[in-house]
């Protein structure tokens, strides 16, 4: 959490020296390079009671907007303790592919993919971890801005797991609707909370601007440190980009690998978490 | 210790050996060449025996030492800038002849003539070297009209920067750690304010500066691709003076003049920004109710305590501050001081004794104030302590020995956080303290280098540095499981040394030469070759280096880093010397650079040595350099042509890559011009191929955020670069007036060129699925200033 807050923190005051001088942003026209149709893979496994779907499409060069689904994949879901589920794509040529039975916590699961041209891709093993539960939600006002936008934090009080390392990550939604853009990306691990304690109190896991009277709902996820390494390459490469300090810009390897060739891997990720969630309103 | 003691047996050996030499019919003419008007020594003075058609030029304390048969001879000095004067002496014993150079006729002996330029150019052994004077760079035009000796470099052929705004300056094809930059002799970790915009140099206390590229002579070790020497003003040791200004971002103060008068002599200097200050003006609150401000405090003593002896005492110590309302503060600088004593063993055997200690460090945090929530302070330092040893034995006007000894002791505090609050009163803290462990080593180098001349056309300079590299206790070092892939989790033991227990050593031999072949008085061949090791390593993956990057010594996973250099060059003046054209080629051959992981996390990385990956470079380039040292009109035009690559497993399938600086073409054009007495006039131009960036070959959508795959590392470029700066001088007093005073104006960016420092790739934010490529500018419009200035 803290560590992330930092680079939050070193980001918004070195933009502010940037502004100072008279730094300047132009959108600009230029050719990238083409690239081969590659698998993007979109999918979380969770405990809860509820349909769930894996999402397939190719991804497309870096201009182009409109990414094709991949249908007609076999998908089969299996775990460790014996279960194998061939994923029905639903509906068909939709690239969606349903799970009828959620995950438990505790089993590892893989899933594995064969594409129509023959190859066969494989993701790496995920553990389903437990999560606590959301024990307090509550937001706190930083300031306003001339356009009347009023600037909030949110605060986390909630049990953890002592003297282990876990990881999470959190979704807000506000009024019922996610907030996904690359800044709203969150997540930590408790590698620098006092382990044996077992608490967070008042934790900032959000900076954001909310209206008075909008309902903040947010679910907390238990995630493997794979997909916490994934998520901090996300979040460097689409949220902490446009400055002085731009980390090196570079591929990123999810955890789905061609079964033959381990240096052929498809995008995205597939993650099995448990979901926990709190809500509170804003008032004012 | 051992090689310490063995050293001073040596220096007692050479003591003896100067005094045997010293009683054969040879007599030595020496002595010290210092300016006129203030005191302040000059070194490289050209030294000239007329009849005897030789001469010497003076070491870095002003120094020289010429020994030949006894007889009448005349002498001339001259200094570039500086009247040259002639003075005819008869030499039956040795005799110390100390000069100052200036304007004034020092006795009706001495005849003094006028305006001659000089060919040190083509008569010195050295290249790839280049010396500023500091009145020359306060004439170019100045971002914001602060005198920035980095930036002003970054005009030099070979020298370039990974954009405007960064901190530090590439050479040669060498990364921005790669430079030992010395402030009197102490290492400077961080050489920029405001993270990158301005030097940590105020011009006003520097006597001088000069840049080595190649050639590097056995005397510096430490770091792969250059070294700029710059000194601080000794203080005027002839009257009280005092120099300042004020300016768009700070004003600034120096004061100088005699303790003793020709004895002791002191000098201080302070600098601060008051940016904050046009901060607090702003309407908005997001930028009222911060801090920001750089400033420096420069100061240095020097007293001779007698013929044979002078002690110097300098010290720096600058800060930037930053504070974000009361939500974080930042705050990083270096401090340096330096103790030197100069002995004359003898008339021709010259020492330096130097004693230096410098410390870099940040802090930064989220203070416990108001309703912040976990509070912390992180604070990493590197300290430095350093003795070393220096001796010039100028044996024959044929031939000079220098050698010496260093040694360098380095701690490495890379991260320390402290959560505050008081758990008693109630106060949650949700974290825990923790440290990177400390890293310790020791760095010990000695050297032998010689300057032969061995007939009136070849002169050669041959050196062996030897240097030694400790990783030391206290400290701890991780074992990994070798079977395992290089991460945190296959650590299966920690190692604890104590203080001062070796961990890992490295050594190595340094050999360096240089070659001219004086074709004629115009024109010269050179040659040189050097072989460096660096021991240290700046951790950095970002665009620009930041404060906050970490040092990292070599030690049990990180190895010390090698180059070796070749250089050829021809050397011509025109119109006697008043133009001096040069034209060098270079390669260079780098082994176990650093470079990181796909997506490396360096900061509060405990095993930073996972992320960490090696490999090799290489650098090749022409440089052109055409400059005009005469006249109304003076400057230069400099061209290089250049390629820097890199070859790392794991990157690019280990092919080579460009570097973030590699950069084709490079032309720059300084120009003064001298309109009357009170006005003069200057431009720059440069331009520049653009530097290598990644773009994306793929976009894919991972949960409603849209990702770009950078397949291909360096693969593309940003546009040229180019600008154009203007500035014009006023003197306003007339030279008979004691307090001088004068403008200066300009602009940079004259024509609001929209530079590229980055292109970054984003989605839109109104149509989020949309993906746009953005240039980011960092200077992008004209940027006027005046600056007032004063002297006195």
């Amino acid at each position: 959490m803290m560590k992330k807050t930092h680079i939050n923190l070193l980001w918004i005051a070195i933009s502010l020296i940037a502004t100072v001088f008279v730094a300047c942003e132009d959108v600009i026209q230029l050719e990238t390079p083409d690239s081969e149709a590659r698998l993007i893979v979109n999918g979380t496994l969770t405990q809860r009671n509820e349909v769930q779907y894996i999402n397939l499409r190719y991804s497309t060069n870096y201009f182009d907007t409109i990414p094709s689904p991949a249908t007609g994949v076999k998908v089969i879901l299996s775990d460790d303790k014996g279960r194998a589920d061939i994923l029905p794509e639903s509906p068909v040529g939709s690239g969606r592919y349903r799970i009828d039975q959620p995950g438990v916590i505790g089993n590892t699961y893989t899933l594995e993919f064969t594409l129509p041209s023959g190859k066969v891709y494989k993701t790496l093993p995920e553990k389903l971890m437990p999560i606590t539960q959301v024990e307090k939600l509550e937001y706190q006002f930083q300031n306003e801005n001339d356009d009347k936008e009023r600037s909030y934090t949110i605060l986390l009080t909630a049990n953890e797991f002592p003297n282990e390392r876990n990881y999470y990550r959190w979704k807000l939604y506000v009024n019922d609707s996610l907030r996904d853009e690359p800044t709203d990306l969150s997540f930590a691990s408790d590698e620098f909370l006092q382990q044996d304690r077992g608490r967070v109190e008042r934790t900032v896991i959000y900076f954001g601007q909310f209206e008075i009277g909008d309902t903040l709902r947010v679910e907390q996820f238990s995630i493997s440190e794979r997909y916490f390494d994934f998520l901090t390459l996300v979040q460097l490469q689409t949220a902490f980009v446009g400055g002085l300090f731009d980390t090196a810009p570079a591929p990123i390897l999810g955890n789905v690998v061609n079964a033959k060739d381990p240096s052929d891997y498809a995008f995205g990720f597939f993650n099995a978490s448990a979901i926990e969630e709190g809500t509170v309103v804003v008032e004012n | 210790m051992k090689f310490f003691i063995r050293f001073l047996l040596l220096i007692c050996f050479l003591h003896f050996l100067g005094a045997m030499y010293a009683q054969s019919n040879k007599v030595t003419l020496s002595g010290y060449v210092k300016d006129a008007n203030n005191g302040e020594a000059l070194a490289q003075a050209s030294v000239v025996i007329q009849e005897a058609k030789t001469g010497a030029y003076t070491n870095e304390y002003g120094f020289y030492s010429i020994t030949l048969s006894p007889g009448t001879y005349t002498v001339k000095v001259s200094y570039l800038g500086y009247e040259t004067l002639s003075q005819e002496i008869s030499l039956v014993l040795s005799q110390t002849l100390n000069v100052e150079l200036g304007t004034k006729v020092m006795t009706s002996e001495e005849v003094v003539i006028l305006g001659e330029s000089e060919n040190d150019n083509i008569t010195n052994v050295e290249m790839s070297t280049v010396k500023l004077d500091i009145s020359q760079i306060t004439r170019m035009p100045q971002l914001m009209g602060e005198v920035d000796i980095i930036r002003s470099i970054q005009l030099l052929p070979g020298v370039s920067t990974v954009g405007e705004g960064a901190t530090g300056f590439n050479v040669r094809g060498g990364n921005i750690d790669q430079n030992l930059i010395l402030l009197d002799e102490s290492p400077v970790y961080n050489s920029s304010h405001l993270l990158g915009f301005f030097s940590v140099f105020n011009a006003d206390a520097i006597k001088g500066l000069k840049l080595y590229k190649g050639g590097i002579p056995a005397n510096y070790g430490g770091r792969l691709s250059s070294v700029l020497d710059v000194r601080q003003k000794e203080g005027n040791n002839k009257n009280f003076a005092g120099t300042g200004g004020i300016g768009l971002i700070s004003s600034r103060l120096t004061l100088e003049g005699p303790i003793v008068k020709d004895r002791a002599s002191f000098m201080v200097a302070g600098r601060r920004s008051y940016m904050d200050l046009f901060l607090k003006l702003s309407s908005d609150p997001d930028l009222n109710s911060n801090t920001l401000y750089f400033y420096d405090l420069n100061a240095k003593v020097n007293y001779k305590l007698g013929e044979k002896d002078q002690i110097f005492l300098s010290g720096y110590t600058g800060d930037d501050v930053f504070q974000f309302q009361d939500d974080f503060r930042f705050r990083w600088g270096n401090q340096t001081g330096t103790l030197r004593w100069n002995h004359l063993f003898n008339d021709r055997l010259f020492s330096n004794f130097t004693v230096i200690h410098s410390n870099y460090r940040y802090e930064l945090g989220v203070p416990d104030e108001g309703d912040n929530t976990d509070p912390f302070k992180w604070t990493s330092r590197i300290i430095n302590y350093n003795a070393k040893a220096d001796l010039g034995w100028y044996v024959s006007p044929k031939y000079t020995l220098e050698f010496g000894v260093s040694g360098i002791t380095y701690a490495f505090k890379p991260g320390e956080v402290r959560f505050l609050g008081n758990a008693d009163e109630g106060d949650v803290i949700n974290f825990e303290d923790f440290v990177i462990p400390d890293e310790h080593a020791l760095e010990s180098g000695a050297y032998i280098s010689a300057e032969h001349k061995v007939n009136t056309r070849l002169s050669l300079q041959y050196g062996l540095r030897y240097s030694n590299f400790s990783s030391m206790g206290k400290g701890e070092v991780y074992v990994y499981d070798e079977n395992l892939p290089f991460e945190e989790k296959s650590i299966i033991d920690t190692l604890y040394y104590d203080s001062w227990e070796k961990i890992k050593t490295f050594d190595g031999w340094e050999p360096r030469f240089s070659l001219n072949y004086t074709i004629s008085e115009k024109s010269a061949i050179k040659a040189s070759y050097n072989r460096l090791y660096q021991y240290i390593h700046l951790v950095s993956n970002t665009t620009s280096a930041t404060p906050l990057d970490v040092w990292k010594p070599s030690g049990r996973y990180v190895k010390p880093a090698r180059v070796d250099q070749w250089v050829l060059g021809y050397f011509r003046n025109f119109k006697n010397n008043a133009y001096q054209a040069s034209l060098e080629l270079y390669y260079k051959d780098f082994v176990d650079l650093l470079d990181y992981k796909d997506g490396a996390d360096l900061l509060f990385n405990k095993t930073i040595e996972t992320e960490l990956l090696s490999g090799e470079g290489r650098a090749y380039g022409l440089e052109l350099m055409l400059e005009k040292k005469k006249g109304d009109l003076t400057g230069w035009i400099s061209y290089t042509l250049s390629r820097t690559e890199r070859k790392i497993p794991g990157i690019n399938k280990g092919e080579y890559f460009p570097s973030n600086y590699d950069k084709l073409h490079d032309l720059s054009i300084v120009a003064n011009y001298r309109l009357s007495k009170k006005w003069d006039a200057s431009a720059n131009f440069a331009y520049m191929t653009g530097r290598p960036v990644t773009y994306p070959d793929a976009r894919y959508v991972y949960e409603g955020l849209v990702i770009p795959n950078y397949g291909n590392r360096n693969g593309s470029r940003t546009p040229d670069y180019h600008r154009i700066d203007l500035s014009a001088n006023y003197q306003m007093s007339t030279s008979e007036q004691k307090f001088q005073q004068s403008l200066s104006f300009g602009v940079y960016n004259l024509y609001g060129r929209n530079n590229p420092f980055s292109i970054f790739f984003r989605q839109n934010a109104d149509r989020p699925t949309e993906t746009e490529a953005v240039q980011l500018s960092i200077f992008a419009a004209p940027i006027p200033y005046i600056t007032w200035n004063f002297n006195f």
